[in-house]
């Protein structure tokens, strides 16, 4: 999420194709000493649904609270930066809003059983953890989707957002018989009779389930195959060219530019077909130094924007409910959005509030939030040394004459630490700090 | 994001390289030129009023209990099924009985700051009305109500940002088309152009020191005026929007017609919003919260909690009214609205919980007011919704396109609610 200072040094000396296989085979990289800090500090974060439940009946807010506050630390301070990125993506892509109903305690859970766990796997495995979650069959309502009772939302979000994307490749009819074989995939209801060391867990209910023949994309799914038969789509999807595509598009997206070429679409949704959904073989073909040099920039979301700045400050942060409330402002609180097409990856939508980028990046500067090394805003020096030091620390020499010009008149003459501190700030600010 | 810093750092040619070409492109000479000028001089050498009515939309956010706040007084129901939290008959020998608006349905005392626009015919009620869903959360109902939609889909953006987008400016030059007062954009605005979400239009800049704020700005725009889009323009209109707010006198500004707003958020924001709108300044909509209407306990809507929440609504309501209305100023459309009502019996806490039906209210220069305009579905328990609620017979959106599309110069209804299952019909909101 953003380089740190000792990071470039690592990569310069390393390269950046070896960094990569470094990122890649992410379980190498040790990040105990941040998970042992974390689980004893935010103890909800390893804790089972049920445990939730019984234990934060009063006080839901708080699992929310130590899931958000473990997100950003993860993406600050874990060696494993790649891994986090990814988990990113497919928390949005299997996106849950936390704050939908009993979602305090499903959702936890579902962030480390489906996005977290499988971040750099198998895509095919991935989905069926997230299939089997209580929290999406609760968020997409699929636990209420009974053989006389049919509910298409899952089925339908599955099809168009999950796997094949919107109009490409599959009818209405295909919804209904998908319905239907995930018809009776439910979860232990604490409000429907679930005893409460199992609530929270997948149940699959075979009385409300439909044990027809079902045809799903042209093949037939016979009579009685019970919990199979949802098994069965899963495969069924999984293995689709148009999944391969869709899931190929949106991550060259967002690890490469918003509009990848169609050529390097069609390498790593053969990545994909080739390795039965490898994440880590599309992300390895995606990011390779030869494919990255065709990149184009990105506006960072906000998330990103906070976690870069405050690495490549070196920042400690200390008090993180500061951070999360600057998140907030700028719309982009982890795990809040509320339809199931997660956060947009796109600069028309986060541009508009752009100020809340400026005023974080105030906040940053006057140090009430973050902790900040004192070599960084020394003002001794004539401007030009100071500007040097910020556009190598931040911007990595890619400063624009803009930028600089506009700096260099703002230190003028006043070069107290306060003043270097505003150009920091100003340096977050900047248009080019806001790409990447 | 590390993948491609870590690349320039290795291998940069292609980003030194396209950045000098942008630079190229754009010029020192653009960037010279763009720079005095670029801060705007727009505002009141151009101020313009447009025909077109400024939309104010108001959110009660918690589900408001539409029977306490326009009490239905001839439906034995409500009295039978309220024994502690019913307000009087309007013929009830007690003082906090209700006044009538019609035969049928009145105000509790804390609502009666708004007779006066009521019988102005500048107020109307539309009763049992509001968002066709079933859903009893709060989020779910908000979400669907605020970008417009009946059932789960993928909309996320606002009606009323929808239609600021496919309406054109009133004023070209504007740099400020909508607000919203908050902390963070409502939904109902998401996905407007020249739309800012602000605390305090009184108080809006750059965090930080105030006395290097004007030095901060000026080395922003130097920034962002070579950039590329959308940065550029939003940044462009971000700051425009700070010199516009900072040269408009608010902590000045003085209420015509006597009017006095009550020292509240609501009251503040709703007063600070018509200081804006006198401002002609090209404003066309507003969206703000009024919180606080989840009563499950100890509801009081004739002496309590409740009661001192109508208050608020109706005496800000009322200020806003007088004040406008003095300054001729009547061409202001607002909208208040709910996520949804409660529960028609109250429960075991003098509350009452979720509910389903509830109320719009609508006031404006055009609006068809001076009455209690609904389909009343009646409180029977044949006649509720789920056996236990206020049915829905006008869908909040009918409101809501009414008002747009013959006071907003909204011609495209299906933008504002592309929901298939949703047919606009007319009920006379606009005389």
């Amino acid at each position: 999420m953003g380089p740190t200072v000792g990071d470039y040094t690592h990569i310069g000396s390393l390269g950046y194709d070896a960094w990569l296989e470094e990122q890649l085979d992410y379980t190498r990289l040790d990040d105990s000493a941040l998970e042992d800090a974390l689980l004893s500090s935010l103890p909800t974060l390893g804790m089972t649904a049920a445990r939730l439940r019984r234990d934060y009946a009063n006080n839901p807010f708080i699992p929310i609270f130590e899931l958000w506050v473990a997100t950003l630390f993860r993406a600050l301070y874990s060696p494993r930066q790649l891994f986090e990125r990814m988990s990113i993506f497919w928390s949005d892509h299997f996106s849950i809003d936390i704050f939908g109903d009993q979602m305090e305690y499903l959702k936890p859970v579902d962030e480390r059983e489906v996005a977290r766990a499988g971040a750099l796997g198998k895509f095919p495995a991935m989905l069926a953890a997230s299939a089997h979650s209580p929290a999406m069959l609760v968020y997409l309502t699929n636990d209420t989707n009974e053989k006389n009772h049919p509910n298409e939302n899952y089925a339908r979000e599955l099809m168009e957002l999950h796997t094949m994307g919107a109009d490409n490749g599959y009818t209405e009819a295909d919804v209904k018989e998908v319905a239907r074989c995930f018809s009776g995939w439910t979860w232990n209801d604490p409000y429907r009779g679930a005893n409460t060391g199992q609530v929270g867990t997948f149940r699959f209910s075979k009385h409300t389930h439909d044990n027809g023949t079902k045809k799903v994309l042209g093949k037939t799914i016979p009579a009685g195959g019970g919990a199979n038969d949802g098994e069965r789509v899963i495969a069924i999807l999984a293995n689709r060219s148009e999944t391969a595509d869709f899931i190929a598009t949106k991550m060259l997206r967002w690890l490469h530019g918003y509009e990848p070429s169609n050529k390097l679409v069609r390498k790593v949704s053969k990545a994909y077909q080739r390795t039965d959904g490898d994440i880590s073989t599309m992300a390895r073909t995606a990011l390779r130094a030869r494919q990255l040099a065709s990149a184009t920039p990105k506006l960072k979301r906000p998330l990103h924007l906070i976690v870069s700045s405050l690495r490549a400050l070196g920042a400690t942060v200390e008090d993180p409910g500061e951070i999360l409330g600057h998140l907030a402002t700028a719309g982009h609180l982890p795990f809040t959005w509320t339809p199931p097409n997660g956060y947009p990856d796109t600069s028309q939508w986060w541009s508009s509030l752009i100020i809340s980028r400026w005023d974080y990046a105030a906040a940053i500067a006057d140090g009430k939030s973050v902790a900040l090394d004192p070599a960084i805003d020394d003002p001794a020096g004539g401007a030009t040394k100071i500007i040097n030091r910020l556009d190598t620390m931040l911007l990595h020499g890619r400063m624009t004459p803009a930028t600089r010009s506009a700096l260099d008149e703002f230190l003028g003459r006043r070069k107290s630490r306060v003043r270097v501190r505003e150009a920091i700030g100003l340096v977050v600010s900047a248009p080019e700090f806001q790409e990447y | 994001m590390s993948q491609h810093d870590e690349h320039d750092c290795g291998c940069n040619e292609y980003r030194q390289v396209s950045r000098r070409n942008f630079m190229r492109a754009s010029g020192s000479m653009a960037i010279a030129a763009a720079m005095p000028g670029w801060l705007p001089r727009v505002a009141f050498a151009d101020s313009h009023q447009s025909d077109r009515d400024v939309i104010v939309s108001v959110f009660l956010r918690g589900g408001v209990d539409s029977l306490s706040l326009c009490v239905p007084f001839n439906e034995k129901p409500y009295y039978n099924l309220r024994p502690t939290i019913a307000i009087p008959p309007p013929d009830a020998n007690s003082s906090d009985k209700a006044t009538a608006l019609d035969d049928n349905f009145g105000f509790p005392t804390d609502m009666t700051s708004l007779m006066n626009a009521y019988d102005s015919g500048d107020l109307l009620v539309v009763h049992a009305c509001g968002l066709e869903n079933p859903t009893r959360s709060h989020f779910e109902a908000m979400h669907f109500m605020e970008v417009g939609e009946g059932n789960p889909g993928s909309l996320f953006t606002g009606w009323l940002g929808r239609h600021l987008q496919s309406t054109a400016p009133t004023l070209a030059s504007g740099v400020m088309r909508a607000v919203g007062i908050g902390y963070g954009m409502q939904r109902t605005l998401v996905g407007g152009p020249e739309t800012l979400a602000i605390s305090d239009l009184a108080d809006f800049g750059l965090d930080g020191d105030s006395r290097s704020e004007k030095d901060r700005m000026q080395a922003l725009a130097l920034m962002y005026a070579p950039y590329a889009d959308p940065l550029k323009t939003a940044a462009g209109n971000t700051l425009q929007t700070i010199d516009l707010l900072q040269r408009i006198d608010f902590a000045g500004y003085r209420p015509k017609g006597k009017a006095k707003y009550p020292d509240t958020d609501f009251g503040y924001a709703m007063k600070t919003t018509a200081a804006l709108v006198k401002a002609d300044v090209g404003l066309e909509a507003v969206a703000i919260d009024l919180d606080g209407w989840d009563t499950h306990e100890e509801q009081g809507p004739a002496n309590g909690y409740m009661s001192s929440l109508m208050r608020d609504l109706s005496r800000t309501l009322a200020a806003f009214h007088k004040d406008l209305w003095a300054s001729n100023r009547s061409n202001v459309a607002t909208m208040c609205m709910t996520e949804f009502g409660r529960n028609v019996f109250e429960n075991g806490s003098r509350g009452t919980d979720h509910g389903h039906g509830s109320l719009m209210l609508a006031m404006g220069g055009s609006v068809a007011g001076g009455r209690v305009l609904t389909q009343w579905p009646g409180l029977q328990r044949n006649q509720l919704y789920d056996g236990q609620d206020l049915q829905i017979t006008i869908d909040y959106r009918d409101v809501i396109n009414e008002v747009l599309s013959k006071r907003a110069g909204n011609t495209t209804p299906a933008e504002l609610f592309p929901d298939k299952r949703f047919a606009p019909k007319e009920w006379g909101v606009i005389a």
